[in-house]
């Protein structure tokens, strides 16, 4: 969540409506010098450990997930697995069996979005050469 | 739409429907919903997959398949519904009225591509010849998994081929948990799991064990499920993808499982690819068990004999032959032994194992070309006490249920019967009823698997003594008279009020009682109290019996009692219930049907009946001896006796099959002609003047008739090895011996057997191709068959009750011989073992061991793996001990699938009163720790080795296998 969001009253309707969301309770402390990329990736990876298997988006989704934030931080192919990333933080939010799968997307995308230079992706550069 | 009943019994298949509709059937209200802007209509309880595959829509899927409940993993199946969030799984979604739903969007084609993308970054890109869904699904959506290049995958985990039939390939494991859910729901064996957990996950048999060291019972169920071919036979590794199938009948037991064989090439080049089970089959419903659908590589072992053979004595070598000249020798031998030494002088044998077409002939032959009536069959050895039995009772030779009735029985009583080992694939279903909530009742002298295995624990064992059937029976039925159990109701209703009354007055005599009973049985009095309250008033009560109840002095007096117990509690004549024998053999039902009795024609009318025998004589054209003939056991005594000379045995294995097998060797070296029928050279030949090569099932059309009295097809795939079918052969002999038979084709056979049958007066090949199987009666008021023999009907007839006095057996444990020897089968082999013994089979089972508790081990100074000589009157043998407490103390028990057990050197001559059934479970023996083989043993193997010779050294023929 970017500072400007940071006052806003942790109720579920009231993230919901930013397009965030409460998980179920943790709460993670740290400070300024957090790298969210890394934050992303830990999201990603913690699925992974979790995972119980049964369905394919979370079970490999998860596994994908860090080796694309992996490529996305040593710059390789970074604009296309950008692209890779949204699309299987897509398909884990919407066809994941349940919610563990489906929920790890939200703080990965919102540090994609909101923290975008601790990847090492610039929007607005990535929108204009897409344009060209 | 209305909202009618939509009756959809679990198996409503169309005959060559092979559509997999993703999730089970259901029966229930019809519910209407919109799919794709189209009105369907499905059962309530269907799932939406389903009813959408049900109208012609295809949704994709892999963890889905219609044998299975749904489960929901591979994500692949999603779809909209207006009004519900995102995006549901088709297959865990039950339809409901009004629903509106859309099995295609943008969204859904990215999220499906999107998943298989996932999955196929795991995956192997070379195809083998499996047919593998995830693939051919990839191809449809445009799928490819170039973006996930690089990342971890088990491609490089090692193979499991330790299973001889097929193979695991964990790097085509898409983890859809198909294979686990089949061993689970479907064989209910529960050898597979997935191990580990997330990205980790890997199929595992049992506790991470190979395949082959692990519980699997390689039924087949997880290679069937698979949908990538990352669970495959290896015969479809090895000979490349089949190409056509034709859909036949199993020809190991009596659950007669329908199979497609699946076959490559043609005409000579034609090979068998696989055997795999018919969903579409009425009795297996597409499960199977290792033997039929792995154990068929004996058709073509290089043992079969596919040349006819003769010889003068049977200590000369075999001579290979002509059919002309073979036929022509022993329609010659025949004639000559019936001119000296009469009519009744000569006889025949009919298979259980040959098809009904071919039991009919063999006994049309004998009653119209050798004019006699020495006609047997080995149900003899088995099932003749419920022929007999059943029919005093409840008026027919057969069980009065199909095998899908015991998914309604609410207790389930099984005695002397081990069906997870003898009927695989109806234990199956029978475990899955216990573990839906049925109780059940297992009366045996050896705790079976059934007693306890995972998710099935049988809520009473009695664990009686060998020889105390009856004593049981008599003890359950009088505490059901005594206590107020009885369904007064139904014995009004549908029995002889006399027979009732005297029956019960017997039975409630005090030494009938569980206590009285309790020192001759073994088994504890509140136990017998405790089964029998649960049996009378837990709802359908079934019973389900084998060979410990028959093969016993008392076999056909056991079945009576079972009878009386299920009529008396009210449990006959409808679903869920009944008594329900469990033949063994592919055709023994079908074998006693056709008329292989000595005493009755087919259709289980007796010779003596004139009106019957004149029929046959007209249609058969010549006249019938009306006075019944030799049984088995009677052609041994007059063989021994110089009166019965000559033997046509088609697919019997006497020597090894029957009891006190020096008693039978010496009546066949008696005999001046004795000519076998068979696939291989078995124990009998060796005693044999005439050697007919026979054909196995593949080679042959015709039906089997299992236990249910279900008739099936038996389809031809490859042409005889040996120039002929068996019932080709019969027609042979039977012209030779001037009696003309001009049969083109089996289902010529077939319409005569239904114009001469009552019972079977419905019966044709077109309406077979049209139903898929038959149960006989199959007439006028039953023209599709007759699933469920239903008591209610007047034309039936009443019950009738009959006194079970118990006599115990003369075989006592005594002094010399204390111990009482029972004997059983195990799954991977088939009674003799003729079949399985050339198969991969033996790689479970590859000798017979005796069983043996440990305080008896203990007491003969035995340890487990020690040889142990077994003694009885009749003779003596030697097999490797079994520690084990499986068996009470006092008990051992042995199987009989290889010939050089010599388990029925052991067995007497004792036998069934009424059918001579031979009291295989009983008999009294002494056990000794020996350090060589028995004197049986050493001559058995001198004069196997001798006959060995004999074959080998045959004279061959160089003329062309001519028809």
């Amino acid at each position: 969540m970017p500072p400007q969001h940071w006052d806003t009253p942790l109720d579920y309707e009231v993230y919901g409506a930013l397009g965030h969301v409460i998980g179920h309770g943790s709460v993670v402390v740290h400070d300024d010098s957090v790298d969210m990329a890394q934050m992303a990736r830990f999201a990603l990876e913690f699925c992974a450990l979790e995972s119980c298997g049964k369905c394919t988006p979370c079970r490999i989704g998860s596994v994908r997930g860090v080796e694309i934030i992996d490529r996305i931080l040593a710059g390789r192919d970074r604009a296309s697995q950008v692209i890779a990333l949204r699309d299987l933080a897509e398909t884990m939010q919407h066809g994941s069996l349940c919610a563990m799968g489906g929920m790890t997307p939200y703080p990965v995308l919102s540090a994609l979005d909101h923290y975008p230079e601790d990847f090492g992706v610039d929007h607005e550069r990535d929108r204009t050469a897409a344009a060209r | 739409m209305n909202a009618t009943e939509l009756q959809r019994p679990a198996s409503a298949r169309a005959l060559g429907d092979d559509t997999d509709y993703g999730t089970p059937a259901r029966a229930g209200a019809a519910v209407s919903l919109t799919i794709d802007d189209r009105e369907v209509t499905a059962a309530a309880g269907t799932s939406v997959m389903r009813a959408a595959i049900e109208a012609g829509i295809e949704v994709p899927k892999l963890c889905a398949t219609d044998t299975l409940e749904a489960f929901g993993s591979c994500r692949v199946c999603l779809v909209e519904i207006d009004g519900r969030k995102g995006y549901p799984a088709s297959c865990t979604t039950p339809v409901e009225a009004g629903m509106v739903v859309r099995t295609r969007s943008p969204m859904l084609e990215k999220l499906r591509r999107n998943v298989v993308e996932l999955y196929l970054s795991d995956h192997p890109q070379e195809d083998t010849p499996g047919t593998n869904a995830l693939r051919s699904l990839a191809q449809s959506l445009g799928a490819g998994a170039e973006r996930y290049a690089g990342g971890a995958t088990h491609l490089a985990e090692a193979k499991d081929e330790s299973n001889p039939y097929f193979a695991y390939d964990p790097a085509r494991c898409i983890v859809c948990y198909r294979c686990v859910r089949a061993c689970e729901d479907i064989q209910g064996t529960y050898a597979l799991t997935v191990s580990g957990r997330g990205f980790a996950s890997r199929i595992a048999a049992g506790q991470d064990q190979s395949f082959m060291a692990s519980e699997c019972v390689s039924c087949g169920a997880c290679v069937a499920a698979c949908p990538t071919g990352s669970l495959l036979e290896k015969s479809v590794l090895a000979r490349g993808r089949p190409e056509a199938a034709t859909v036949t009948t199993c020809a190991y037991c009596g659950v007669g499982c329908s199979f497609r064989v699946e076959t490559k090439g043609e005409g000579a080049a034609l090979e068998v690819v696989r055997m795999v089970p018919h969903k579409a089959g009425h009795a297996n419903e597409g499960h199977a068990c290792v033997k039929g659908r792995f154990a068929w590589s004996y058709a073509t072992h290089a043992d079969r004999v596919t040349r006819p053979m003769i010889r003068e004595r049977i200590a000369d070598p075999w001579r290979e032959t002509g059919w002309d000249e073979a036929i022509a020798f022993a329609a010659a031998r025949l004639r000559a032994i019936q001119a000296e030494h009469g009519r009744d002088s000569i006889g025949g044998i009919t298979s259980s194992r040959c098809t009904n077409e071919e039991t009919y002939l063999v006994q049309k032959l004998v009653r119209a070309a050798f004019g006699n009536n020495n006609v047997d069959t080995c149900a003899r050895v088995c099932h003749s006490p419920t022929g007999y039995g059943l029919k005093q009772t409840l008026g027919e030779s057969a069980g009065t249920q199909e095998f899908r009735s015991v998914d309604k029985a609410d207790v389930i009583m099984v005695i002397g019967a081990n069906p997870t080992e003898g009927h695989p694939v109806f234990a199956s279903r029978l475990k899955r009823r216990l573990r839906q909530g049925a109780k059940l009742i297992v009366v045996d002298p050896r705790r079976i698997d059934l007693v306890d295995s995972p998710h099935v624990k049988a809520d009473f064992h009695l664990q009686l003594k060998p020889g105390a059937n009856v004593a049981v029976i008599n003890a359950l039925a009088h505490v059901v008279v005594t206590e107020g159990l009885l369904d007064a109701d139904f014995v009004a209703r549908r029995c002889e009020q006399h027979t009732f009354v005297h029956w019960r007055d017997f039975v409630a005599l005090p030494e009938n009682s569980p206590e009285a009973m309790e020192p001759h049985s073994g088994v504890p009095a509140e136990l017998v109290r405790g089964a029998a309250r649960l049996f009378a008033t837990a709802g359908n009560a079934a019973i389900y019996y084998g060979l410990g109840v028959t093969e016993h002095t008392q076999g056909s007096t056991m079945v009576m009692g079972i009878a009386n117990l299920a009529m008396a509690t009210g449990n006959v004549g409808r679903e869920g219930v009944g008594v329900n024998p469990l033949r063994g053999q592919n055709n023994v039902q079908g074998s006693c049907d056709m008329g292989s009795f000595p005493h009755e024609l087919p259709g289980y009318r007796h010779v003596s009946h004139a009106a019957v025998r004149g029929q046959f004589e007209s249609a058969w054209g010549v006249p019938l001896a009306a006075e019944p003939g030799l049984r088995i056991p009677n052609m041994f005594e007059a063989a021994l006796d110089g009166s019965f000379r000559g033997l046509y045995c088609q697919g019997e294995d006497l020597v090894q099959s029957d009891p006190n097998t020096q008693h039978v060797a010496a009546a066949l070296s008696a005999m001046d002609c004795v000519i076998v029928q068979d696939i291989f050279l078995n124990e009998t030949a060796r005693y044999a003047h005439v050697f007919l090569p026979g054909a196995s099932f593949l080679e042959k059309d015709g039906t089997f008739t299992n236990a249910e009295r279900r008739i099936s097809r038996v389809r031809k795939v490859i042409e005889p090895l040996s120039g002929y079918a068996d019932w080709e052969v019969t027609q042979l002999l039977a012209n030779a011996l001037g009696y003309p038979m001009r049969y083109a084709h089996p289902g010529e056979i077939m319409a005569e057997i239904a114009a001469l049958t009552p019972t079977f007066a419905g019966v044709s090949y077109a309406k077979l191709d049209r139903l898929g199987s038959i149960q006989w009666p199959c007439n006028g008021a039953a023209p599709d068959g007759t699933p469920t023999v239903h008591f209610d009907s007047v034309a039936h007839g009443m019950g009738k009750f009959f006194i079970t006095a118990d006599v115990p057996s003369d075989e006592k444990s005594t002094r010399r011989h204390p111990l009482l020897l029972t004997t059983g089968r195990v799954l991977t082999q088939y009674n003799f073992g003729a079949q399985t013994r050339r198969t991969e089979n033996v790689r479970w089972h590859d000798e017979d061991r005796l069983e043996i508790h440990p305080v008896d081990a203990e007491a003969r100074g035995i340890r487990d793996g020690d040889w142990a000589g077994i003694e009885s009157r009749a003779g003596d043998t030697v097999l490797r001990a079994t520690v084990t407490d499986r068996v009470a103390p006092g008990v051992v028990y042995t199987t009989f699938h290889f010939p050089e057990s010599g388990a029925n050197v052991i067995t007497t001559d004792s036998s069934d009163w009424a059918t001579n059934c031979p009291e295989y479970k009983v008999t009294a023996v002494q056990v000794t720790k020996v350090t060589q083989p028995s004197e049986w043993q050493q001559r058995y193997r001198r004069f196997a080795a001798e006959q060995e010779r004999l074959f080998r050294s045959r004279r061959q023929s160089d003329a062309a296998v001519a028809r």
